[in-house]
């Protein structure tokens, strides 16, 4: 390498400038630079090589993303047809054989995963691998529960297909492990919600909506937490974003006019609730505050404040979640409808805000959807019964197209400053 | 990946593997070392007695007294049995667990003011659903453990072993 190459801060390598600005804006999360030194340095390099980097010999970088994705839908497909191998419950093979198949079988899938990432060096295809295992030790639950004729929809059976997953997870330090962790983690909450309420499917069911605000601060608080350590800064953003999510959907659910109307004035009672449910309400309250607290201590020091809207937003999240119960107590008819929808469009700003005011494109790709579907869920819950239904398609068609140009269009502008001034995680 | 790591993934997986052979052993010891009872099961809705590829089972035994209709969902109730001909059927029920030296079965109340005993579910092979569908009598050989737990050992469709060869 000549000198020219490695001094000149217009030739660095591709991959390199186009790092900056999410290490950037790790070394600031990390109080390592100010926000001053953090522009200085972003502005060292040229807009152009960030926002169009030069593609790397042999493309490796879209080449790597590649063969994970690909990759991982493998292992996807296969999980999938081990599942079904299972769900046809072969009378032909014995029990004892099939359990011994899934015993022997689901370590060995690990073992292969393991040999391949870190003993042969194929990475990518080793942690799909072990993702397959993951998901051949949930199929052995299954399996389990099929042979001694427990129901599938066990409240025990997928919370403990998470427990064994999510260590592996941060081990072999997989993202797609992770995602399958909180997919189960919210799948469980879904299966032990039949604990919480007894009588699923009545009108108390909405007394368990409130709960997916401390679901979604958990995860969030999680994806929080760990932006603040190295080892699992990688694993964040999959947290934020799940949890953002899960307390969207809670949000979206409750601003619809026909459930507040079905509630009526009367409210639920809170009796249908079991103590389990209060239970995990507290411990997620608790698990919350105290991972919050840990982002606090590893940004003390710093003047960023970063932190402080964190924390408002959990504390927003806890508001919304105390107005959801006390809606759904004393019912209201019309009003709790107009709050929730004020909620979603004040969250949906609120990440545009922090999307701009923390350089993170993927809040304001996120926050743009959420209102888009808000919006048009509106317009269908209002507008269908009021028009002719064909001029309501012609309408919707319109809007659609126009709405989803705009919001396209909107959603480039942001993200294209906020990629000229550098991501965060 | 550092030897800590590897220590720690290895002993993930075996923590899995044990969880399944307990998971497996716990369901096994009740299936042989329980008490067997054969109970009755009663007709349900065609259309709901097969979700796919197992078969909904409800019991004679299943049904709540009104003494106890305003018991909530969820709350556990013991069916002290008997054996009446070649099944066994319900003597009385109670709210707290019975004396060890009675035959008894817990169940909880479900949301159709039905007893839930968590033997109402029989996983059959692909296809082979219509046996139990269209036979006329159906019996459950059922493994009961010392705290009334039930485990499915066998199911006689019309007196004979469920086997899908051979029907």
């Amino acid at each position: 390498m000549t000198s020219d190459a490695s001094d000149s801060p217009s030739s660095p390598g591709s991959d390199f400038v186009r790092q900056l600005p999410a290490e950037v804006g790790h070394w600031q999360t990390d109080g390592l630079i100010t926000d001053k030194q953090a522009a200085a340095i972003l502005e060292r390099y040229t807009t152009s090589e960030v926002a169009e980097p030069a593609e790397p010999a042999g493309g490796s970088a879209i080449g790597n993303r590649v063969v994970s994705v690909i990759a991982v839908m493998g292992a996807a497909l296969i999980g999938l047809g081990i599942i079904a191998f299972i769900a046809a419950n072969w009378f032909e093979i014995p029990t004892l054989a099939k359990l011994a198949l899934m015993v022997v079988g689901t370590p060995a899938i690990y073992v292969a995963g393991w040999l391949l990432s870190y003993r042969f060096g194929y990475e990518r295809i080793g942690i799909s691998v072990i993702l397959l295992g993951a998901i051949a030790f949930g199929a052995s639950i299954h399996l389990v529960a099929q042979t001694y004729h427990v129901p599938v929809n066990h409240p025990n059976l997928v919370p403990l297909w998470f427990l064994g997953v999510v260590p592996l997870a941060y081990i072999a330090r997989s993202q797609a492990v992770l995602g399958l962790s909180i997919s189960l983690f919210l799948a469980a909450a879904g299966f032990r919600a039949q604990e919480w309420l007894p009588e699923l499917g009545s009108e108390e069911t909405a007394l368990l909506l409130p709960g997916l605000l401390p679901l979604g601060a958990f995860l969030f608080a999680a994806g929080r937490m760990q932006a603040r350590f190295a080892d699992t800064r990688r694993f964040a953003r999959l947290c934020d974003i799940s949890g953002l999510l899960v307390v969207a959907v809670g949000i979206y659910i409750l601003s619809f006019n026909g459930l507040w109307e079905g509630i009526g004035r009367d409210g639920l009672s809170f009796n249908a609730l079991t103590v389990e449910y209060w239970v995990v309400v507290a411990v997620s309250v608790v698990a919350i505050a105290a991972m919050i607290a840990v982002a606090a201590w590893r940004d003390m020091g710093q003047r960023s404040g970063q932190i402080w809207w964190e924390a408002g937003a959990v504390g927003a999240m806890a508001l919304i979640a105390a107005a959801m119960w006390l809606g759904l107590a004393y019912g209201g008819e019309w009003l709790f409808w107009w709050v929730f929808n004020l909620v979603m469009l004040a969250g949906v700003l609120a990440m545009i805000a922090a999307g701009y005011r923390w350089n993170r494109a993927w809040l304001v790709n996120l926050a743009v959807p959420i209102f888009a579907i808000t919006l048009f869920t509106r317009y269908f819950e209002f507008g269908f019964g009021l028009l002719g239904q064909s001029v309501a398609f012609i309408v919707a068609g319109v809007i659609l197209l126009a709405g989803g140009f705009g919001l396209e269009y909107l959603r480039r502008r942001l993200v294209g400053r906020i990629r000229r001034e550098g991501a965060g995680v | 990946m550092s030897r800590r790591l590897m220590i720690l993934f290895f002993a993930v997986v075996a923590v899995q593997v044990i969880g399944l052979v307990v998971f497996a052993s716990v369901r096994q010891v009740a299936l042989s070392q329980g008490r067997e009872v054969t109970l009755q099961t009663v007709p349900v809705d065609p259309r709901s007695l097969l979700q796919g590829d197992y078969a909904i089972l409800d019991y004679e035994v299943a049904d709540v007294p009104h003494w106890l209709d305003d018991r909530p969902a969820g709350s556990a109730v013991y069916v002290i049995l008997h054996e009446c001909g070649n099944v066994w059927c319900a003597s009385r029920h109670d709210t707290r667990r019975p004396d060890t030296g009675e035959v008894y079965i817990r169940g909880t109340v479900n949301d159709r003011s039905r007893l839930d005993f968590g033997i109402g579910t029989f996983f059959v092979p692909e296809g082979t659903g219509h046996i139990v569908e269209n036979a006329a009598d159906v019996k459950v050989v059922v493994s009961l453990s010392s705290s009334g737990n039930a485990v499915i050992k066998e199911v006689l469709v019309d007196g004979r072993p469920f086997a899908p060869e051979g029907h």
